[in-house]
């Protein structure tokens, strides 16, 4: 049996990284061990921007040279990314329970906005399976993924530009990260393991949408 | 101005008791995570098998 390294290592880097980040990282002094969540939340929210990012310019691309692997890879991309923005989505508000009080917040822009892009690639898998041509499927949802795509600066830049409880970025930021050392190489740690992760996730389901793709054809000829 | 972080000191007693929310987020990250893994497998197996 052929072993696929990618996910072995991916699944091993992201242990080591919750293991590092449980036992091997300081406590923050103010919020206690809530701050944790911050070494899932952030690589999550990372990995969500950068799945999306090669949805709309693999989507893009597609538009122009009409070669189904980037319809392909568009397609895992964004499924993979709606798992990562669920999960920020779910440990954002674990996080700001303790510390602001409450869960959300509707008048934050950058939680909503941030509802508001997984609302998007969500419409964009329903889009996929509510479309029976595949030339038309992949048209309509490239269309939508390049367009979804617009909200990611909107999201990062929305902290600066409005009145938010989210807290300014530490590291994605013009000036130097301002975290301790140890945090911040955990904090490297996990946006590495999360990326290897990703990676892992979309050629799963790359693979998975081509052995697809391989059996429907399979089956129109044999029809 | 000084970094609210200590690193290394554990200020028992001080901090708010926040480990109920950081061990939930934790264990629904990492479930989520395990669980599409699973789907994918899932999935896969599937196709392959021509279900």
């Amino acid at each position: 049996m052929r072993i696929s390294w990618l996910p072995v290592i991916a699944g091993a880097a992201v242990i080591g990284t919750v293991i590092r980040a449980a036992f091997f990282t300081p406590l923050e002094a103010k919020q206690g061990a809530a701050q944790k969540i911050f070494y899932i939340h952030v690589p999550s929210a990372w990995v969500a921007f950068l799945a999306f990012g090669l949805v709309a310019v693999a989507s893009g691309v597609f538009l122009w040279i009409r070669d189904q692997r980037l319809d392909r890879f568009a397609e895992s991309s964004a499924e993979v990314g709606v798992v990562f923005t669920t999960v920020v989505l779910i440990t954002g508000p674990l996080w700001a329970k303790p510390i602001w009080g409450t869960y959300w917040a509707w008048w934050d822009v950058r939680l909503v906005s941030t509802l508001f892009l997984w609302f998007i690639y969500v419409a964009y898998i329903v889009l996929r399976g509510a479309v029976e041509s595949p030339d038309l499927r992949a048209r309509y949802s490239a269309v939508l993924g390049v367009l979804g795509a617009l909200l990611i600066p909107f999201i990062h830049l929305s902290v600066y530009m409005f009145a938010t409880m989210h807290p300014l970025p530490i590291v994605g930021k013009p000036s130097s990260p301002s975290l301790p050392g140890e945090m911040l190489l955990t904090l490297m740690l996990s946006l590495l393991s999360f990326t290897l992760l990703y990676f892992a996730f979309v050629r799963s389901r790359y693979h998975y949408a081509v052995e697809r793709d391989a059996r429907a054809e399979t089956a129109g000829h044999d029809a | 101005m000084r970094s609210s972080v200590m690193p290394g000191r554990k200020q028992r007693g001080t901090m708010p008791e926040t480990s109920f929310y950081y061990h939930l987020a934790y264990t629904v990250a990492l479930g989520i995570y395990t669980a599409y893994a699973l789907s994918l497998y899932i999935r896969r197996k599937r196709v392959r098998s021509g279900r």
